[in-house]
């Protein structure tokens, strides 16, 4: 059950923790000092007697001005080898890989160098022994990118760009976790991803391959939707994919594949029939409501649930993929 | 004297404008705040009991309640306690007055901030609790539907306009209303740290309020304040927000400070060490207080670097902190120290906590240290041992301190030390885990935590419960007290030398038959000669 500071995994997270040892170790004197004095003079000056009287004494100041300067001094001192580490967090490298974080509710994208756009579930992968930029904002509320081994977090602002430089040590390599450090709501607490680093080969290797895939799956997307113009049927997407979607997203939170109640409907079963929305309206859960209600989700809300959904940022055919899924479960 | 109307028992609280009366009602509607803010205290630990999610708590209701917590301790419970019932009960009657300068706007204060109490709660029976945490921040508080955010906005309008009269009202009785001989430098301490309380208040509150009147528009109206879309920026609230919050913090903790140095010297027998020391640093405070707001936001967005003036003015503000700390152990130091309740809640804990918030605020404030540490459970603990530590275990030891003035009967001293050893344990058991969790790398305001973690949390909820039978044999001891305690003469405490002791207990509806005239300082205890037993004499 002993728990204390997680291994930092950079220099300068090194550096960071050898300040919050120097403090640890003068709070640390001071703690005991204060404390010790305390005990031991209600100990020592403890009335033993009911007429006894304390020392008519009104104060000090030459005292006065040492505990005034002492402590002053000490903090000045603090404050100014804190410098030089808040001008290295704030300043990134000119060579630096910039990687594009972006903060939903309830999850993260990262957008790589080559155009790689990863979202949901999927770790962020970052090469060790590089300087790497995080150009971070959000697409909904603030958030916070947290990876307690950096050391260093930003908020994630809407209209704001915020900035986390790391170079993880060569052997550190490894999974560490991603947190969201600011409130954020209903699934603040779940809105947990990783950080895979990786030796600069396997990073690139996975960002090549990452690249390739994207490519030939556009293609597939393109041939299918042409295919589905021509013939006029089936649907857009493809369910398997979607299922994986629903899970990456945490669409599944909120929403049920059998019925039960959570926060949103239920999605068993739920394709074609007549949903009765909020405003008293009806309308037939058919693709083009279903997708509509994942992309813009408080233009339709279901009679009896509250608009909570928050808006997610996903590719157009995810989205058909997604719809594929949801019809899927009949 | 025109003939005075007959009013029934009720009639006289309603109709009131005794601050005594205004006061012990202060102190009683913030008492069952204080239990209800409590009591989603314990809903927030006893959920934390477990990693996983559990039914009973939903992750709405967990947001719910620590929202509520943190809304109701800060505006309904200490703040109103502290400048409501101890400002309101103790600041004329320690200066020799027969009242606040304008008692109708004190009944005012009173009723508007039970009606920001009602407003909040409210939001509770109406299906719509706030759920955007005590400090609200858009872009998420905009978009929370239902009116529970609109109840919270609208409940701190009306606190806020009852604590800018209610300091105004403060202000102008020190400045005007003292008693002749009672000069600012023979004042109680505990008025001078009221006064300067009430100068954060005036200055600050309208800011607060600013900041959530445009989050109302934001949210109602159609305006662009917080939307960066169209070119607002959400960080303005933040700026507003604490621009406000931090000085607060110094409200929940001056006044405490001034309690404490109440009640030192009249346990020890011995002067305060530094009067002036003391009461100057109260004022370096407050207005220290208004130039480290952004501390809060070193992580939110700003350059990393503008961090840093604020850095150094946080550092600047811990050094008139720690003078009262080094004074009061100073007053304790060849003093003859009798642990009755109020004197071991101020010493053991008021000093011994508020020394653990006080070094751990150190590290939040190095910024390099706070990019890891913000947001995270270290917060949450260098907090509470700041306000539950320090605030708290200052408004016990004032309550039991006062109460045989405040009732003219005397509290069971007995349940009163058992309580101390409960309150004592169970808020280092709750809090001090926390600071592990906080480096360890859970974050606040979570409803799901890292099942690596459980200890600690089982650890900080157990303590939680513990603090909870301390709190159960405070209201038992307080009203029990209240109606079958012993009564008491005019100073039970024998040596304490301040005007309130010098008239009857309760005191007369004036205060005073005759105007005290003031000759002395009012720490005047102690022998030439110090600790050493004087024969027995007649009484003194």
């Amino acid at each position: 059950m002993i728990h204390w500071l997680t291994q930092p995994i950079t220099e300068l997270g090194r550096q960071i923790d050898a300040m919050f040892y120097w403090i640890l170790a003068i709070t640390g004197i001071v703690f005991i000092l204060v404390e010790g004095l305390l005990v031991y003079y209600i100990i020592r000056y403890r009335r033993t007697h009911a007429e006894q009287q304390g020392l008519d004494y009104h104060g000090n100041t030459k005292l006065e001005v040492l505990w005034t300067l002492v402590p002053a001094l000490i903090l000045v001192v603090i404050g100014y080898f804190c410098v030089p580490l808040v001008q290295a967090a704030q300043t990134p490298p000119s060579n630096a890989i910039v990687i594009q974080v972006i903060g939903h509710e309830w999850s993260w994208e990262f957008k790589y160098p080559n155009g790689v756009d990863t979202q949901g579930s999927e770790p962020l992968r970052i090469p060790a022994g590089q300087n790497v930029l995080f150009k971070i904002t959000s697409g909904d509320v603030i958030h916070d990118f947290w990876v307690p081994q950096f050391r260093v977090k930003q908020d994630a602002v809407p209209g704001r760009e915020t900035r986390v430089w790391v170079n993880v040590t060569d052997t550190d390599i490894g999974t560490y976790p991603l947190r969201c450090a600011e409130y954020c709501g209903v699934l603040h607490s779940q809105m947990v991803s990783t950080v895979q680093v990786l030796s600069p080969a396997d990073y690139q290797s996975w960002l090549d391959g990452q690249a390739k895939a994207a490519a030939s799956k556009a293609q597939a997307d393109q041939l299918k939707a042409q295919q589905a113009k021509q013939t006029g049927s089936a649907p857009l997407g493809d369910a398997t994919n979607g299922q994986k979607l629903a899970t990456q997203f945490g669409c599944l939170s909120c929403h049920a594949i059998d019925n039960t109640q959570k926060a949103g409907p239920s999605w068993k079963g739920l394709a074609g029939t007549q949903v009765p929305l909020s405003d008293g309206k009806t309308v037939t859960a058919d693709p083009a409501y279903l997708k509509e209600s994942i992309q813009s989700p408080t233009a339709k809300v279901v009679k009896g649930y509250s608009p909570i959904m928050p808006q997610t940022q996903m590719s157009d055919s995810d989205v058909n993929d997604l719809v594929a899924y949801i019809q899927s479960l009949k | 004297m025109f003939p005075r109307f007959r009013r029934s028992t009720l009639g006289q609280w309603i109709f009131t404008v005794d601050h005594k009366k205004i006061g012990i009602m202060y102190g009683v509607t913030a008492l069952i705040f204080f239990l209800i803010g409590g009591s989603a205290a314990l809903g927030i630990r006893t959920k934390l009991l477990t990693p996983g999610p559990v039914s009973q708590i939903t992750p709405d209701a967990f947001n719910q309640l620590f929202t509520v917590h943190g809304t109701i301790m800060v505006f309904l419970f200490v703040i109103p306690m502290l400048t409501g019932f101890f400002g309101n009960y103790l600041v004329p009657i320690q200066i020799g007055a027969r009242d606040m300068a304008f008692p109708r706007m004190n009944a005012l204060s009173y009723w508007l901030f039970l009606l920001s109490g009602i407003m909040l709660v409210a939001s509770l029976f109406m299906g719509n609790i706030p759920d955007a945490g005590w400090t609200s921040y858009p872009p998420f508080s905009v978009q929370s539907p239902g009116g529970g955010i609109d109840a919270w906005i609208l409940s701190l309008h009306v606190n806020g306009l009852s604590s800018i009269l209610g300091a105004i009202n403060v202000i102008v009785t020190v400045f005007c209303m003292r008693a002749p001989g009672m000069t600012l430098n023979r004042m109680p301490l505990l008025v001078w740290s009221l006064l300067a309380t009430s100068f954060i208040q005036v200055f600050g509150v309208p800011a607060l309020s600013g900041a959530v009147t445009t989050l109302l528009a934001d949210r109602h109206w159609g305006t662009v304040f917080f939307n960066p879309q169209f070119g607002g920026d959400p960080m303005l609230y933040q700026h507003l927000f604490w621009f406000y919050s931090h000085p607060a913090v110094y409200v929940l903790i001056l006044p405490a400070m001034g309690i404490v140095s109440e009640i030192i010297p009249v346990f020890a027998r011995k002067p305060i060490f530094g009067y002036k020391a003391i009461a100057y640093s109260s004022c370096a405070i407050a207005f220290l207080g208004f130039f480290v707001w952004a501390h809060h936001m070193f992580v939110a967005g700003m350059a990393i670097g503008s961090g840093v003036p604020f850095m150094i003015s946080t550092m600047i503000i811990a050094v008139p902190s720690s003078i009262k700390m080094f004074n009061w152990l100073a007053t304790l130091w060849k003093g003859s120290i009798s642990y009755k309740t109020p004197m071991l809640l101020c010493t053991l804990g008021f000093m011994g906590l508020f020394t653990i918030g006080g070094l751990s605020g150190i590290f939040l404030a190095a910024v390099p240290i706070d990019l890891g540490a913000h947001d995270t459970y270290f917060v949450v603990a260098h907090f509470h041992y700041v306000v539950f530590g320090g605030s708290m275990m200052a408004i016990l030891a004032g309550l039991f301190y006062w109460f045989p003035k405040v009732t003219g009967r005397m509290y069971n001293e007995k349940l009163g030390v058992v309580m101390f050893w409960f309150y004592f344990i169970g808020t280092n058991l709750t809090f001090f885990p926390m600071h592990f969790m906080g480096l360890a790398g859970m974050p606040r305001r979570v409803y799901t935590y890292d099942p690596a973690l459980q200890g600690l949390n089982e650890l900080s909820t157990i303590g939680s419960y513990i603090i909870s039978v301390g709190v159960i044999l405070m209201v038992v001891n307080l009203v029990h007290s209240a109606f079958k305690g012993v009564k008491v003469g005019d100073n039970p405490w024998v040596d304490a030398q301040t005007l309130e002791w010098k008239t009857s207990s309760p005191p007369p509806h004036h205060n005073f038959d005759e105007i005290p005239v003031v000759t002395a300082a009012p720490y005047e205890f102690g022998a030439p000669n110090g600790p050493t037993p004087k024969p027995h004499s007649v009484n003194s």
